[in-house]
């Protein structure tokens, strides 16, 4: 471009009595292909049930993109409702990412359908996700998965993952912005951590209350505590509570309203 | 190197029940991952029914808590009466702001009965002495994250003093065992009208 | 390249007039000239079994590994050609391990069959993006045992890429004979040891040499055990047993 004034650009032109630069300085390119989006997931499992549960809040830094954005996706279902699916995965962290695993874990799930004539285990479909993540081992998705579904025995099962594969089957997990939040919560009043029973010995000989598998509408209402706990606490927590509870006879979906500030 | 306020761990929690209040606080201290001691009270006793933990660096933790010692003495010889929490609050607030610019790393939590009016008091303060006025509880420390959460879903208004030991001991039990900083035993102080209860909990050793 | 064809079975893959792929129909031959393998499916489990051909005093008969395992719950029987056999088989075992990475469960009888004969159409010339595998079709055909959730299962692969489920099948040169001997001696309720015994009966039927426990191989595939190839202990006491029976 010609100089408007009519100059030399260049500060030889003008006597300053200081040193101009030359050149621009070098600029440092930097590419930085994750953000956070914010948001909490959650899922506890009972004898013949599981629920995987998620805020629909998504956010990037101090603002709120969208009030509903669901955390929670049924995988390998017949159609694009999810009808006919019996296994469920929740992602929060880098929602970009957590859409694509959805869409390649659910692509993987159909064709193993096809290939093998049956539809996939919980536990293979585990192992699968599993390798999914651990296939991008460097460079990877940026999500806390967890899967959920009935195992064979018709148990429910929870797999809980870290973002390159490493997972583990559990009776209850939180995961996401409130999860150091919950997650504690979750210890005591599901595995009844740090509860004894009322006089069953002295000192080191009182016995622990063992961990049961709780019914549906205690684990519904403790999901609700949870999260409507987490909304308080929590800015990037909120909007709306998103419920999958799988049982023998399929998935439900259900919709909580949460706080919006 | 982290935060000064992570380096030796530690957690703390208030809270108000109907007509008395608790306060809680881990054992634990620490050297980053390493623990020094499992006998490290955090809690300490500024009038009879006032108490004040104090989380964050442990030498400042010492320091606060032996200028606040001097300074309360000094107010009970001048005024011949104990302290009341609300006046422990602001003194707390103002010796803390005195260091503006060059803070203690400590986040306190108070807890305590006023003597006159009868009625339950808790607050907490960031580290420049800003009092943070609460009606159900206070956290702070390594696990305050923790603790939000568990207090949040545990704690309901009106406890009587046993439900509010249980509440308060389950919910920081819960909390430190998720936070790898604090642990290690807790100590609970259960404070009524003319009555305070100190109660040694074991937790988990790890 | 260009190769002037005025016979259809130069052309790997080009129908003739009558709609007949010849170099397919010619490998099917190739098995016709294989040594005679059996496989007997029961409830309790699949027998495999193949006539060796120890066709030198010479020969060490041990090194003639006409039975091969593709997991631990698959095993299979060839007959045709050994050295195309293996091509199949190493290939079916890769597919059983990438399964069970993958999803931390054998693959299924059916699906294992399935991806040996997705390997066995790969012949011909090679197109722009793709590589062929092999210049002709596959001179073997496999019987394909194993135990998965439906329990014992018995499979014919052949070079056409085509693949059957089996109560009992023969493949070899011996295969009319022995089939048709099937076919009167196999019942639903056949045990494991009598299928054993079936399975040396019907080769003894169509063997050249006498049969005795160097020159056949027998293999199991159960619930328990998985495929498991017979040792020289357990060959000598069901070709004993075959004696007695008869």
């Amino acid at each position: 471009m010609t100089s408007l004034l009519g100059h030399p650009a260049g500060g030889e032109g003008i006597g300053y009595s200081f040193s101009q630069p030359t050149a621009a300085p070098v600029k440092q390119h930097g590419f930085y292909p994750y953000t956070d989006n914010g948001g909490s997931t959650l899922g506890i499992t009972g004898s013949d049930f599981a629920i995987l549960a998620g805020d629909t809040r998504s956010t990037s830094g101090y603002n709120i993109n969208s009030r509903m954005v669901p955390k929670v996706f049924k995988i390998g279902g017949d159609d694009e409702t999810g009808e006919g699916a019996h296994i469920v995965l929740s992602v929060v962290g880098f929602a970009a990412d957590g859409n694509a695993l959805k869409e390649r874990l659910d692509a993987v799930v159909k064709m193993y359908k096809y290939q093998h004539g049956k539809p996939m285990s919980v536990s293979a479909c585990a192992q699968r996700l599993s390798t999914i993540l651990y296939q991008k081992r460097f460079f990877p998705y940026y999500v806390t998965a967890i899967l959920s579904g009935l195992d064979e025995e018709g148990k429910g099962a929870l797999y809980s993952y870290d973002p390159v594969g490493s997972y583990e089957r559990e009776q209850c997990r939180a995961a996401g912005a409130a999860a150091s939040l919950i997650m504690p919560f979750l210890d005591n009043q599901v595995n009844f951590k740090n509860q004894y029973i009322p006089g069953s010995g002295e000192g080191h000989a009182l016995e622990q209350k063992k961990a049961e598998p709780l019914p549906q509408a205690t684990v519904e209402q403790l999901v609700r505590d949870a999260f409507t706990s987490a909304v308080e606490r929590h800015i990037e927590v909120g909007d709306h509570l998103q419920m999958m509870i799988i049982t023998r006879d399929g998935i439900q979906e259900v919709f909580h309203p949460l706080k919006k500030d | 190197m982290g935060s000064p306020f992570d380096i030796n761990g530690g957690a703390c929690v208030a809270m108000v029940g109907k007509d008395c209040v608790a306060i809680a606080c881990d054992l634990r201290l620490g050297m980053q991952a390493l623990t020094i001691s499992n006998n490290f009270p955090k809690v300490f006793n500024y009038a009879p029914s006032t108490y004040l933990g104090l989380t964050g660096l442990a030498t400042d933790v010492n320091t606060v808590s032996d200028l606040l010692r001097y300074k309360v003495n000094m107010y009970r010889l001048r005024e011949e009466r104990n302290i009341a929490p609300q006046t422990l609050a602001n003194l707390v607030s103002s010796s803390l702001y005195e260091k503006r610019f060059g803070p203690f790393f400590v986040s306190p939590v108070l807890a305590g009965i006023n003597e006159t009016t009868g009625k339950p008091f808790i607050c907490g303060f960031d580290s420049i002495g800003c009092i943070d006025f609460a009606k159900d509880f206070i956290v702070s420390g390594t696990a305050s994250e923790q603790l939000f959460g568990t207090c949040e879903g545990l704690w309901e208004p009106d406890m009587e003093p046993e439900d509010l030991f249980e509440t308060i001991s389950q919910a920081l039990l819960a909390a430190v065992d998720r936070d790898a900083l604090s642990g290690w035993g807790a100590q609970v102080w259960i404070i009524e009208k003319d009555k305070v209860t100190q109660r040694l909990l074991k937790g988990r050793q790890d | 390249m260009f190769i002037a064809r005025s016979e259809y079975d130069r052309g790997i893959n080009t129908f003739s007039p009558e709609g007949r792929l010849f170099q397919v129909e010619y490998s099917l031959e190739a098995i016709k000239l294989g040594s005679t393998a059996i496989g007997v499916a029961t409830s309790e489990g699949v027998i495999l079994g193949v006539e060796k051909r120890v066709t030198s005093t010479l020969l060490e008969a041990s090194s003639v590994e006409k039975i091969v395992e593709i997991d631990q719950h698959i095993g299979c029987a060839m007959s045709g050609l050994q050295a195309d056999a293996r091509n199949l088989v190493e290939h079916a075992r890769v597919e059983c391990q990438n399964h069970a990475f993958n999803y931390a469960e054998p693959l299924r009888v059916e699906s294992t069959t399935q991806a040996i004969c997705d390997l066995a159409l790969r012949f011909g010339e090679s197109g722009d993006d793709e590589e062929s595998v092999m210049s002709r079709p596959f001179g073997v055909a496999l019987l394909i045992a194993g135990y998965d959730e439906d329990g014992p299962q018995l499979y014919h692969a052949e070079p056409s890429g085509t693949f059957y489920r089996y109560d009992a099948k023969a493949i070899g040169s011996g295969s009319e004979g022995a089939q048709a001997e099937l076919q009167n001696e196999y019942h639903r309720s056949l045990t494991l040891s009598e299928a054993e015994t079936l399975v040396l009966k019907t080769l003894k039927q169509v063997m050249e040499e006498k049969l005795d426990s160097k020159n056949v191989q027998l293999a199991s595939v159960t619930k328990e055990k998985g495929f498991r190839i017979y040792d020289d202990e357990e060959m000598g006491r069901a070709v004993a047993q075959l004696g007695g029976n008869q």
